[in-house]
Parts: C-alpha cells; sequence; structure tokens
C-alpha cells in the first residue's frame, strides 16, 4: 500500500471574469518529494500557485494537505498548515534588511516550529542554509539579483514548511547562481521539505526534481519522470520547441 | 564579508538596540520637558501641553497610518469620544479622572473596533472611509440628548475645577511618555514586524504566515485607545467641551501633518515633527499674526514637497554625509 500523497491538488479551476486560468487541474506531491512544474508564459503555473497557496481562492476543486482540507482558506493558514512559497517577481520587504526579511518569516511560522526553537534561532538557520549570513545586515536594496533569489527562498523555509513552492527561482540568473540555488534546494530537499519549482530554465527543472508536470493553456499535459515527460511529442510541441527537439 | 566575521549574537541585536535608541531619546525629551516649568511661564507651559497632546496624537495615528500604511482620516472621532466619555463619567457619573481616562480608552478602542469592516479597502478609500465615520460619529454626538448634543442649542460640558496647570502638564507629559514607551514596545514586538510586513506587501505578508486582518485590527485599536485617553484628560484640562474643540477635523488633520512633518512610520518622526511645528507655529502667531496660517501652511507643503521622509529623513542624511 503506497503513503497517501502530502499534497493533493484535485480538478482545480480557476476564472476570472469570462477567462479561465486554470481548468480541472489535478496532480499530487509526496512526501520529499521534487516536482518540476513547466509550461510556457499563460500556462497557469503562477495561477496555481496562487491558488495553492490561499492568495486566489479556486472557482472550484479541492486542495488537500496531509489529508487536511485547505481549499480556498486564507493565505496565512494555509502558510502556517505548512505550505510556503516564493513570488515570481521579487517581493523582498524594501527598506528592511536581509535579517529582518526573513525573521518576519520566523516570527509567525508553524506552532510546533515555534516550540521547538526560537524564531531569532530560525532566522539564523535559514540565512545559514542559503548562504546569506555575512548579508544579514545588508539592506534588500543592497544585494544581487541572485542573493534576492536566495533570500526569498531563505523566508520562505523559515516558516519550516512541509512543501516550498519556488516561482522561478533561477530566472535571470548566471550559470554559477542557478546551480548555487539548486545545491540550496537540494539541502532543503534533503531535510524531509517537499519542493514544487517552477521554472522555464529546463536546465535546471532536470537537475532538480523527480517528476515533471506540465502545464498548457490552464490544463495538466503531461506528468511523469522528467526524461520521459520532456520527450512527449505534445509537450514538445506545447512548450519545449523544436530546438530542444533537435538537441535530442 | 564571511560567515566567520559577523557575531551570532550580533545579529540579533539589530531590532534591540533600535529599540533601546528610542527609549534613550524618549527619556531624554520625557527629562528635558519634566523640567521646563522651572523655566516657563503659563503661556508657554500650556503651549508645551497642547505639544505633549499633538505629539501623543500624532504618534497614535502613525502606528496605524504610518507604520501599518492605512491612513486613517477619521481618528479624530476618537479624541472626541474620549473627552465624552470622560464628561459622562466625571459630570455624570462623579468617577475619579483615572476612571475617565481609562474609560475613555476603553471606549474609543472597543468603538474602533467597528471600524474594523474598513479594513476591506485601501489607500484613498479606506482615508475617505474613515473620514466619513468621523463625521458620523460627530454627528450622532451633534444630535443625541444623551450627548448634551441638541443643535442648535448645543451645551456641551463644563468639567469640575480638578487641579491647576502644572498637575495637567505634568498628566500629559506622564500620559505623553506612557504612550511613547508602548509605541516603542509594540512596533519591537511581533506586532510591530507584523505591520511592516504588511504595509511593505500584504500578499507577502499573508504568504508568510501573517493573519493581516488580525494585526490590523490590532494596530487600529491600539492607535484609536491613546487619543481616547488623551481626549478624556484634555477635556477637564479645557473645562468646557463640545463637539467643535474635541471632534474639530482639525484634530485629525494636526496627527497626520506632524507624523508626516517628522518622519512617517518612524518612533522619533512625530516627537521632533510636533515640537518644530509648535514652535513654527508660535513664532509665526506671535510675529505675522495675519500671516500665520499662510507661514504654517507653506512651511508644511515646502517640508513634504521637498523631504517627502519629514525631519528625520533629513538628520539621517545629514549624519550620514557627517559619517
Amino acid at each position: 500500500m503506497t503513503a497517501a500523497p502530502l499534497l493533493t491538488v484535485e480538478g482545480v479551476s480557476k476564472r476570472f471574469g469570462g477567462v479561465t486560468a486554470l481548468s480541472n487541474v489535478s496532480l499530487t506531491l509526496d512526501e520529499g518529494e521534487t516536482l518540476g512544474l513547466i509550461g510556457p508564459n499563460g500556462a497557469g503555473k503562477s495561477t496555481l500557485f496562487n491558488v495553492i497557496s490561499g492568495v486566489e481562492p479556486p472557482s472550484g476543486g479541492a486542495i488537500r494537505l496531509a489529508g487536511l482540507e485547505i481549499t480556498g482558506q486564507r493565505a496565512d493558514r494555509i502558510c502556517r498548515a505548512g505550505i510556503a512559497r516564493t513570488f515570481q517577481a521579487a517581493s523582498l520587504l524594501p527598506e528592511m534588511t536581509c535579517w529582518e526579511n526573513v525573521h518576519v518569516a520566523s516570527l509567525f511560522c508553524r506552532p510546533e516550529s515555534a516550540a521547538k526553537r526560537s524564531a531569532a534561532a530560525r532566522t539564523e538557520a535559514a540565512l545559514d542554509l542559503c548562504e546569506l549570513l555575512s548579508l544579514a545586515h545588508a539592506d534588500v536594496g543592497e544585494i544581487t539579483t541572485g542573493e534576492a533569489k536566495r533570500l526569498e527562498i531563505a523566508r520562505a523555509i523559515a516558516t519550516e514548511p512541509h512543501v516550498l513552492m519556488t516561482d522561478e527561482a533561477v530566472a535571470g540568473l548566471s550559470l554559477v547562481e542557478t546551480d548555487q540555488v539548486i545545491a540550496i534546494l537540494r539541502r532543503v530537499n534533503a531535510a524531509g521539505v517537499a519542493i514544487v519549482f517552477v521554472e522555464h530554465d529546463v536546465r535546471a527543472v532536470l537537475a532538480l526534481v523527480q517528476r515533471l508536470v506540465v502545464l498548457a493553456q490552464g490544463a495538466v499535459l503531461a506528468d511523469g519522470p522528467p526524461t520521459e515527460v520532456a520527450r512527449r511529442p505534445e509537450v514538445i510541441e506545447a512548450y519545449l520547441g523544436s530546438r530542444y527537439a533537435q538537441a535530442q | 564579508m564571511t560567515i566567520a566575521t559577523v557575531s551570532r549574537a550580533a545579529l540579533r541585536l539589530s531590532p534591540v538596540s533600535e529599540s533601546r535608541r528610542q527609549l534613550l531619546f524618549i527619556a531624554a525629551f520625557l527629562g528635558i520637558a519634566a523640567m521646563m516649568p522651572l523655566f516657563l511661564d503659563a503661556y508657554w507651559q500650556r503651549v508645551l501641553i497642547f505639544t505633549f497632546v499633538n505629539i501623543a496624537l500624532a504618534s497614535s495615528w502613525n502606528v496605524i497610518g504610518g507604520v501599518a500604511g492605512y491612513p486613517s482620516f477619521g481618528h479624530g472621532a476618537f479624541f472626541g469620544i474620549g473627552a465624552y466619555t470622560s464628561a459622562l463619567l466625571m459630570i455624570r457619573g462623579d468617577a475619579p479622572l483615572v476612571v475617565a481616562i481609562l474609560g475613555g480608552g476603553a471606549t474609543a478602542g472597543l468603538f474602533a473596533l467597528c471600524f474594523i469592516p474598513l479594513f476591506r479597502q485601501r489607500g484613498f478609500y479606506f482615508a475617505l472611509s474613515t473620514l466619513a465615520a468621523q463625521l458620523a460619529v460627530e454627528t450622532i454626538v451633534r444630535n443625541w440628548s444623551f450627548t448634551r448634543g441638541i443643535e442648535p442649542w448645543d451645551m456641551g460640558w463644563n468639567f469640575p475645577d480638578i487641579g491647576g496647570l502644572h498637575f495637567f502638564y505634568y498628566l500629559m507629559l506622564g500620559l505623553l511618555g506612557l504612550c511613547l514607551v508602548s509605541i516603542v514596545f509594540l512596533l519591537a514586538s511581533r506586532v510591530g514586524y507584523a505591520l511592516k510586513t504588511i504595509h511593505k506587501d500584504e500578499v507577502v505578508a499573508a504568504s508568510v504566515g501573517i493573519p493581516t486582518t488580525r494585526y490590523k485590527a490590532i494596530a487600529f485599536v491600539f492607535s484609536a485607545v491613546w487619543p481616547g485617553m488623551l481626549g478624556a484628560a484634555y477635556g477637564p484640562f479645557l473645562v468646557f467641551i463640545s463637539p467643535d474643540n474635541v471632534f474639530n477635523l482639525t484634530i485629525t488633520l494636526n496627527m497626520i501633518l506632524i507624523a508626516i512633518f517628522g518622519g512617517i512610520g518612524t518612533v522619533i518622526g512625530p516627537i521632533l515633527g510636533g515640537l518644530v511645528l509648535s514652535v513654527i507655529d508660535q513664532v509665526a502667531w506671535a510675529n505675522f499674526l495675519e500671516y500665520h496660517h499662510l507661514i504654517y501652511g507653506l512651511m508644511i507643503v515646502v517640508t513634504i514637497s521637498f523631504w517627502p521622509g519629514g525631519l528625520v529623513s533629513q538628520i539621517a542624511k545629514w549624519r550620514a554625509r557627517r559619517s
């Protein structure tokens, strides 16, 4: 008998007026799994993140975390239930230091985590894991794009989640910076956190994830092992393009 | 800089040391203010009492308007509610002043809870809604026989004589001190972190686990309780109150102007703003009576236009240039 999935998204849809952003999307995420979520621009990846994390209520369907119904709950409750996320657009808190940006998440983490160690200890651990401890006192306006991306991850993991969802965490980064983020996410995953990794950088996706889901026009196009999914003709056609197909 | 060069203990000191600096500044300010009656005549002592009230009101408003980023244009209502609660308790109920002050704060705090549905709105819409709420409260007080507001035969309330100038000087200074210290502790706590985060990005705030509505409500009630207590103490000081002097819109306007002039969202800003604007006001009043409002208004427009961060940001820039 297989264990129940950690996160279950069942027939979720999201409509904005007459526009259907998500149509009957279903997927699961197992404990400790790394799941890649790819798709062309406008496929609904960020909308799915927003719906799972409570930023937007779904128009239909159900979302469960460890069997607990979280559909349409407020974002703060979903965070405290154990789902943390980063944002596609930079969302660091301006005029605050790196420490403060992470500490705010430590202060409002899950109650179980709060009982184990202090908020300051969680902040320190998150900064350390993301190799940002030396920049703790730096203002977020002074750090590089790569450091900003890592800081967003640090803030998310400071909530001590069961699931971490990163939205284009390596977009705009150099190869070296990308590899640094991948290494950090591997360490986060090794600590038992399941990861949903939304990314356009296929090299980064294939380097990190165990399973790949492809979204196209708000629906799931493919779901399976990364190398197998990446070879499917419909995926190549919808997203990866002929250049990738030829390279294979 | 490497990890090794950063003291892990020092990492945690940042918010604490800032609070310590703020508390030292407040202690110095209160210490100097406490000695002023030795050097000043009754007129200037009265000016300082008004200044203390204005600083405390602006500091309270700053919690919701400056720190949380929800500019309430109806905060004068809480001051008036405090003053009227004090009148009802002291004149009708023969209650002592301390009960009236606590009652004024409690009533204003309870009333603030009625404003919570307004948090569905932001910015301009929130400001206008709170302004409308203040006008509604004032209208009720003006027309309700229970509050002796039977316009146009508005009788208002006459307080008994409970103390001299020195008494009210130190009462207002004490309330100001408690108000400022409570704000420092509030902002250094997780509430302060939550409010700053809500101001900067409410979606991010919710995504890191902050129940935003709850913290906005805490900030709003906190920022209403102090005007309520100050209004309750202000009534007996003025001796006579009516909607014209405790529900006046200039009370709300002064809270906002002082906070912006001094440095919105900062602890020190409203203190500096209140002191400097009071000096400008008095100098303009004494020397250029006809142009008093013009000079006062011009100073505010110029400051807000050229120094949007207020006096505090200019001082910070000046210190940065020197170092």
